[in-house]
């Protein structure tokens, strides 16, 4: 059957970016890039979120796949609202899913009501939309194989500002008394995040979180005393190192089996 | 002329909020301690324990990085399935660094059943018989204010007996943070 040619109905070509948004259904559902992944152990669980611009009211909508992890490890529940893990494995940070939860938190989300699993408590909010570039770790890491030309800065999408949460809560920032425990910043994460990597990746082998700890405190003597502190403390957190992928386990840590996407 | 004194109540502010939620040295030997009816310490500290304790503190923080080749509080560490904060190390002699602050007569340190688990418990975790010797840095702030530094040496047999006698087994029973 031929497709409509009325214009109203074509939607918008590449990234929607910098605009006022309605998250129409946000639902975690296996990716394959556009039939770019064939092995289905490579496939991907990702959100797929659905959403059409404010004021644009041809009924466009816009959808952005945000991956979550491979679904060797990750498989979407039935109703796409939740995801389980198959593989025993926690989430991973280094994910644009991620990216964007995080960005939802910064801007005053409260993330408990994400405590039991379901997605879909972000249907029907109304924010402000970006694509930010990716963290600088993973540029080293995505090296774009196959593209000709130029490279195209690699983004992610974000939440700027929250104008109504879903179910037409008032939008604001959580009192600063409930806000998570003194809040690293996320370039000295970042830095946490390549020092052990680097370490790692010259040890080639797996090593004791406090010999890694060990080495670091060595390796960046110059560094600030705040910051060195901050870095070698995330080094030594369990929590931080599985959170960036890597392996952890009976106090040793290890890099990843695979890098991060 | 007037004097007038302000009612004002010191209260510690709490821990550092970067410390990583889990269960850490500290709360290991306290746990020990208290399962022998020895917790030195309490839950409530009275206000004048905290204000030795904050004097303590800020004289750790101008002597401490003071102390030659060592790293200053270098972060939050962790071996053994515990997160430890050391006061100041020396990597390269392997050499662990604790500063104190005492009301009490000058003595050997190791006879301070808390701190000698404590130096015990972080020569372990940094080294599991590899890191064996500590300084200890104690400002005695009696009477007569006295500087005391002492060097202590463990052997790696007594420090592994300690842990797995003596702290180990309280791992599970202590309070995380």
């Amino acid at each position: 059957m031929p497709i409509s040619l009325n214009p109203t109905t074509f939607v918008k070509g590449g990234l929607v970016s910098d605009v006022d948004v309605e998250i129409t259904s946000a639902r975690f559902t296996t990716y394959d890039y556009n039939g770019v992944i064939t092995d289905p152990q490579r496939l991907v669980c990702a959100l797929k979120l659905d959403y059409r611009v404010l004021g644009d009211d041809s009924g466009a909508v816009h959808t952005d796949y945000l991956s979550f992890g491979k679904v060797a490890d990750f498989v979407p529940s039935d109703d796409g609202k939740t995801v389980e893990s198959v593989s025993g494995k926690t989430p991973y940070q280094d994910t644009v899913f991620h990216l964007f939860m995080e960005s939802l938190r910064k801007e005053g989300f409260d993330v408990s009501k994400l405590d039991s699993g379901d997605i879909s408590v972000i249907d029907g909010m109304q924010v402000h939309i970006k694509r930010l570039p990716v963290p600088e770790s993973w540029k080293s890491l995505n090296t774009g194989k196959g593209s000709e030309g130029p490279a195209r800065e690699r983004t992610y999408l974000a939440v700027t500002k929250i104008l109504r949460e879903g179910k037409g809560k008032a939008a604001g920032k959580p009192a600063a008394a409930s806000a998570a425990k003194s809040e690293v910043s996320e370039e000295l994460r970042e830095r946490a995040y390549s020092e052990v990597l680097s370490v790692l990746s010259d040890a080639g082998k797996p090593m004791k979180i406090q010999s890694l700890q060990m080495m670091l405190i060595k390796r960046l003597n110059k560094l600030p005393a705040d910051e060195r502190k901050a870095v070698i403390s995330l080094a030594g957190s369990p929590e931080f190192l599985a959170g960036r992928g890597f392996n952890v386990e009976d106090g040793m840590v290890s890099l990843p089996e695979e890098v991060p996407f | 002329m007037r004097a007038e004194r302000i009612d004002y109540e010191f209260r510690l502010p709490d821990r550092d909020p970067g410390r990583p939620r889990g269960v850490h040295l500290s709360g290991v030997i306290r746990a020990a301690l208290q399962a022998c009816h020895m917790d030195p310490y309490g839950d409530t500290p009275d206000a004048a324990s905290q204000l030795r304790m904050a004097v303590g503190l800020a004289w750790e923080d101008w002597y401490g990085p003071r102390i030659p080749n060592a790293i200053y509080h270098p972060g939050t560490l962790f071996s053994n399935r515990v997160y430890f904060s050391v006061d100041a190390i020396d990597v390269d002699n392997k050499l662990l660094h604790e500063i104190k602050t005492t009301t009490s007569a000058v003595k050997p340190p190791t006879e301070n059943l808390y701190w000698n688990l404590q130096l015990q418990g972080y020569l372990w975790c940094l080294g599991e018989g590899e890191w064996t010797r500590a300084r200890m840095h104690v400002l005695h702030i009696g009477r007569q204010y006295q500087l005391a530094i002492w060097d202590i040496e463990y052997s790696p047999e007594e420090l592994k007996q300690t842990w797995k006698n003596i702290l180990e087994p309280y791992i599970d029973l202590a309070k995380g943070e």
